[in-house]
C-alpha cells in the first residue's frame, strides 16, 4: 500500500492503517529503535508504541513521508526509554551517540538567549546541504539513523578508527558553521 | 534537557529530503589492505608456532578477523572475554570465544516469527567448518514477537475505552476545565502553582507523573461539584480504565515484560533439553553454542530470534 493511501486510512480513522503501516513500516521501526537501545525487548515495545502515536497524531498531521514522520516518533520514543535506562545504571548505544554529539555543540559567546531546537535544524539542514553528499549521508546515518560507527565503516570499506575520525571532523566543521551563525544552546 | 539532547532533538527534525536521499545513498566501498599484524598473525598460526595463543589473538583488534580464529584446539584454555563481561569466565577444558572488535551487526531485518538474525560477523566467523573446531560462542538469544498477542488486546482495549461515552464525558469536561483554568500559563507556571519545578512537575518517564496526578484530583474535586454521584462515578471507573490501559501501553508494562519474560523462560527450557549450553544473567538469554548449533538453530514459529556474538553490544556498563 503506498504511502498516501496508508495515512488517508489513519484519517479516515480506518484501523486498517496500523495494520499496513506495520506491515509496511514495522521491521524499519524496529531497526531503528534497536540501534539505540540494543536491546530487542526495548524495540519491540517502541516499535509498537510508534503505532499508537501515529494512530493518535494523524490527523491532525499528515505527513508527507510516513517512513521519517514514524523515524522521528522512533526516536523521541527512544530518547524516553533511555533516560528510563539510565536511571537503572544500564546503557545503551544511546550513551556512545549522545557524547559524540558534544563536538557539534558550539561554545557559548555572550548573553544570548539559547536558540530553540526549531531553528537549531534549521541550521543543521543548511550545513547539511551544503556537504558532499557522502558526508551528508554518513552524518544522517550515524546520528538520525543511528547506525555504528563499525558497520558504516564495513560498507565503506575502511577501518573503523578512520571513519570514526572522519565523523569527528565533520562534527567539528558543524560546530564551527554554528558558531559562524552565532548560535548558543 | 542537556545540551546534547537538544542537539538530538534538533537533529530529528532534518528535512524529509536529506533524510531520503541519506538512505536511498549507496557508499562506495575502498578496498581494504591486509595489515602487517593480520599477516604476519595468520603465518604464525600457518607454522604451528603456539606463541601466538587465543588470548593474544582475541586482543589484537587491528588484524582481519580470520588471524584471530584457533586453526585446532588449543590444548589450554586461553580465551578471555573482552571488555565487560566479566560474569563469563571460561571453565576449564572449554574454549569460549567472544568477539573481538567491536563490530556492530546490521540490524536493518529484524527476524520475523519463525525467522532468525545472526550477527555479520558471527556468520562469517561459523561458516567455514574449518575455523571453528571446538569452540563455544558467547552469545545473547534475544526474542522478538512475543507481545504480539498483549499489544492486540491492548489495542482493543484501547479502542473500547476511547470510544466508551464515559470517557469521553470525563475528557472532555477535563479539557475544559484545563483551558479555563491554565490556558494562559506556561508550563513552568502551572508546575509552580503546584508548588514544584517543572522537572519535579513533569517527572518522566514516570507514568503518570507528578503534574498528571495533581492536576486531576482538583479537577475530580471540580466534577464532583458538577454532576451527579452517579455520573461522577461512571466517569471516574472510565479514567481508570483508561489510566490501566495507558498504564501498561506506556509506563509499567507489567504484562508485555511477563510476556516477555515467559517467552524467554520457555526458550531457555526448551533449549536446555535439546542440550544447549544456556543460562539466564540478569533477565538476558544467554548461551555457548557452537557453530553446528547456530548454524541449525532450532527456531519455533512463535518468535523470531536475534543471535548476537557477545561483546559486539553496544551496551556499556557504567
Amino acid at each position: 500500500m503506498r504511502d498516501a493511501e496508508i495515512v488517508a486510512s489513519f484519517l479516515a480513522r480506518d484501523e486498517q492503517a496500523i495494520k499496513q503501516t506495520e506491515m509496511k513500516y514495522g521491521a524499519f521501526c524496529r531497526s531503528l529503535a534497536f540501534n539505540f537501545l540494543r536491546r530487542a525487548e526495548d524495540a519491540e515495545e517502541i516499535a509498537n508504541d510508534v503505532l499508537l502515536a501515529a494512530w493518535e497524531s494523524i490527523p491532525p498531521k499528515t505527513p508527507s513521508n510516513l517512513k521519517t514522520f514514524l523515524g522521528r516518533i522512533v526516536r523521541d520514543k527512544a530518547l524516553s526509554r533511555y533516560r528510563e535506562l539510565k536511571a537503572q545504571k544500564r546503557g545503551s548505544g544511546y550513551m556512545e551517540l549522545l557524547s559524540e554529539l558534544d563536538d557539534c555543540i558550539p561554545s557559548a559567546s555572550g548573553v544570548e538567549d539559547a536558540v530553540e531546537a526549531n531553528e537549531l535544524t534549521r541550521f543543521i539542514n543548511e550545513w547539511l546541504r551544503s556537504l558532499p553528499h557522502e558526508d551528508s549521508a554518513l552524518f544522517v546515518k550515524r546520528y538520525w539513523s543511528g547506525e555504528s560507527v563499525s558497520e558504516l565503516a564495513d560498507r565503506l570499506g575502511v577501518p573503523p578508527k578512520r571513519l570514526s575520525q572522519r565523523l569527528y571532523e565533520l562534527r567539528k566543521k558543524l560546530k564551527v558553521f554554528l558558531e559562524k551563525k552565532g548560535v548558543v544552546l | 534537557m542537556n545540551k546534547n539532547e537538544k542537539m538530538y532533538e534538533a537533529i530529528t527534525g532534518i528535512e524529509d529530503d536529506i533524510i531520503e536521499s541519506a538512505g536511498e545513498y549507496r557508499f562506495e566501498k575502498r578496498k581494504r589492505r591486509l595489515s602487517w599484524v593480520g599477516v604476519a598473525a595468520a603465518a604464525c598460526l600457518a607454522l604451528g608456532l603456539g606463541a601466538f595463543g587465543v588470548s593474544r589473538l582475541v586482543k589484537s583488534p587491528a588484524a582481519p578477523y580470520e588471524a584471530h580464529l584457533p586453526t585446532e584446539a588449543p590444548s589450554v584454555v586461553t580465551a578471555e572475554p573482552v571488555d565487560n563481561d566479566p560474569t563469563f569466565a571460561p571453565e576449564q577444558d572449554r574454549i569460549v570465544l567472544y568477539a573481538t572488535d567491536k563490530t556492530n551487526f546490521e540490524n536493518e531485518s529484524i527476524p520475523n516469527a519463525g525467522a532468525i538474525m545472526v550477527s555479520p560477523n558471527l556468520s562469517r566467523t561459523i561458516e567455514p567448518p574449518e575455523n571453528t573446531g571446538n569452540c563455544l560462542f558467547a552469545v545473547t538469544i534475544g526474542l522478538f514477537h512475543t507481545n504480539d498477542d498483549v499489544w492486540h488486546e491492548l489495542n482493543v482495549e484501547y479502542h473500547e475505552c476511547i470510544t466508551d461515552p464515559d470517557y469521553l464525558d470525563y475528557s472532555d469536561r477535563y479539557s475544559a476545565w484545563e483551558r479555563e483554568n491554565y490556558m494562559l500559563m506556561t508550563a513552568e507556571e502551572i508546575a509552580a502553582h503546584y508548588g514544584l519545578t517543572y522537572p519535579e512537575f513533569d517527572d518522566r518517564p514516570n507514568y503518570p507523573t507528578t503534574g498528571y496526578l495533581l492536576m486531576h484530583e482538583d479537577f475530580e474535586t471540580y466534577l464532583k461539584e458538577q454532576v451527579d454521584a452517579e455520573e461522577y462515578a461512571r466517569c471516574i471507573a472510565a479514567q481508570e480504565r483508561m489510566k490501566a490501559v495507558c498504564d501498561e501501553m506506556d509506563g509499567s508494562r507489567t504484562r508485555m515484560k511477563a510476556a516477555y519474560n515467559a517467552a524467554r523462560d520457555a526458550e531457555f527450557e526448551r533449549l536446555a533439553a535439546l542440550g544447549f549450553d544456556v543460562q539466564i544473567e540478569d533477565g538476558v538469554l544467554i548461551g555457548f553454542l557452537t557453530a553446528d548449533q547456530i548454524l541449525n538453530f532450532p527456531c519455533t514459529e512463535e518468535y523470531g530470534y536475534q543471535i548476537i556474538w557477545i561483546g559486539n553490544e553496544s551496551v556499556m556498563d557504567e
